[in-house]
């Protein structure tokens, strides 16, 4: 409803935020999870590795790399023997196994490691099927990555119209824009917690499109800087570091859904049918060249088998 | 804003996930090693300025994801960049039968001049070493490429490999200077459209 809707825009007080979350993800995965059935999470783990697989999984292998870099500074998820990080473990296995298609993704490890903070392991796992399944397009975190390619296409596209003299400039620069660790994670990169936190609020409520509100909402408060520099290092520099600059949660959220309004997700979903085509046929195209190549004779474990 | 250096090279940190590509980076540019690291989504950033000849150069370095589906996010930035950081753990001969793979990459995406250099990190860690030093130098000259064991922990070769790379592009560089003045715009930096920024170096309008 419009009333939810604006008070999630003024954040979850902490001690209400894992009861809200909870009943916004189970919202949004309640027919999946009657579809699973009781103890469908527990099932996950009965079953064996796929036959034909040789060795560990590629998922797994990538899972083990990633557990003690997933959000290091937190106590919970620090060493292996943290709490943390044996449900992260089982987390993010359980999703590799439920959603064979994208199996594992970099970036997965810390929206589960976000959820995990709030939620009691099971819900957790749902909150990443929530995430992945009904909230992020499709093929946002599978083999290539389509989704997030679009997306960046996308941002810079908005960018163009919101931002017209910042777009122009970084332009004029040479700076192809890309936030790719933003749009992967939920903005759980390079960013003070309370911070996303409020964009998850209303991430998990709102969905997808609030991704480019708070990325637009951050060059827009860096614009009169940006727009004064003449060395793109420095630019890029500052660009890198956007969410680690002092952050006024109250301006960034105004910007966000005031000043960048009219925001309809009609164009946004125009845009992503748009660029999609052109990323897909980019893709198709490098897949092309790296099949025609001699071939060295060992190549990479395929992620996809 | 005036420019501070000579010379601006851009360069990208490649190879498998876990192999130490940030820590490297983190080494170079803060002197420093963190046991927390954080792996990389998508595509980083950092810089460095060291000196050669007594010239300032500074060093823009991309780093990557390693996970597979990650590879084509840098496609884009290979096209601008003059070197390529190829890096492996000596601790896992899967990485280093990937760099087969990464070479592939670089040929399909970088300029056809750019400087490539092998590192087989984690030359600290000797019980549990994989790749010794001598299949690491074969493989590298068999390319025709550098290479260098470095260890990001204990801090050995990194500053070395980046100077190293760093001399074989201004040699180039410069060469190039010489015979055609204004030819590097198209072979160094192809996607840098304002002219001041043409090679990077300061006067060069």
């Amino acid at each position: 409803t419009q009333e939810l809707k604006a008070m999630l825009r003024t954040g979850i007080p902490q001690e209400y935020r894992c009861k809200i979350w909870r009943c916004i993800i189970y919202m949004r995965v309640k027919h999946k999870m009657s579809e699973c059935g009781a103890n469908y999470y527990s099932t996950l783990f009965k079953q064996n590795q796929s036959p034909g697989s040789k060795g560990l999984d590629p998922s797994a292998k990538q899972i083990e790399l990633d557990l003690l870099r997933t959000l290091p500074q937190n106590k919970h998820f620090e060493s292996l023997e943290s709490d943390g990080t044996a449900r992260l473990r089982r987390v993010l296995t359980a999703f590799s196994r439920h959603n064979q298609a994208v199996g594992y993704c970099q970036g997965l490890n810390r929206l589960a490691a976000v959820a995990l903070l709030f939620m009691p392991e099971e819900d957790a796992f749902w909150c990443l099927v929530a995430i992945v399944e009904t909230i992020m397009p499709n093929d946002y975190f599978g083999r290539n990555l389509l989704g997030a390619h679009v997306d960046q296409y996308v941002l810079r596209h908005l960018l163009s119209e919101k931002l017209p003299k910042l777009y122009q400039h970084l332009e004029q620069q040479g700076i192809e824009l890309s936030l790719f660790s933003w749009f992967l994670t939920a903005f759980v990169d390079n960013i003070p917690v309370d911070v996303y936190l409020r964009i998850w609020d209303v991430f998990l409520y709102e969905g997808n499109k609030v991704l480019f509100r708070f990325a637009l909402s951050f060059l827009k408060m860096h614009e009169e800087v940006i727009v004064k520099m003449r060395d793109s290092v420095a630019i890029n520099q500052l660009l890198r570091t956007l969410g680690e600059r002092h952050i006024d949660v109250r301006q960034l959220c105004y910007i966000a859904f005031c000043e960048l309004n009219p925001f309809p997700y009609r164009t946004v979903k125009l845009k992503r049918q748009h660029y999609s085509q052109l990323v897909s046929n980019e893709l198709q195209k490098l897949d092309e060249i790296r099949n025609s190549l001699p071939k060295h004779d060992r190549s990479f474990e395929c992620e996809s088998d | 804003m005036d420019k501070t250096y000579d010379y601006l090279f851009k360069l990208l940190l490649i190879g498998d996930s876990g192999v130490g590509k940030t820590c490297i980076l983190f080494r170079l540019t803060e002197d420093a090693f963190s046991t927390t690291s954080i792996s990389t989504i998508g595509i980083d950033f950092k810089v460095r300025t060291i000196e050669l000849d007594g010239k300032k150069i500074k060093l823009q370095i991309w780093d990557t994801a390693g996970q597979e589906r990650c590879r084509v996010i840098p496609t884009a930035y290979y096209r601008g960049a003059t070197g390529v950081m190829l890096v492996y753990d000596v601790t896992n001969d899967k990485s280093f039968a990937n760099i087969n793979n990464w070479i592939r990459d670089i040929e399909e995406h970088a300029s056809s001049d750019v400087e490539t250099m092998i590192l087989g990190n984690k030359s600290d860690v000797n019980d549990r070493r994989q790749v010794s030093r001598e299949t690491g130098q074969q493989l590298a000259t068999e390319y025709g490429i550098k290479f260098m064991e470095t260890s990001a922990k204990a801090s050995v070769n990194v500053e070395e490999a980046f100077f190293a790379l760093a001399k074989d592009i201004k040699t180039k560089t410069d060469k190039q200077l010489a015979s055609h003045p204004h030819s590097t715009r198209n072979t160094l930096f192809p996607y840098t459209p304002n002219a001041h920024h043409c090679c990077g170096k300061q006067g060069c309008k």
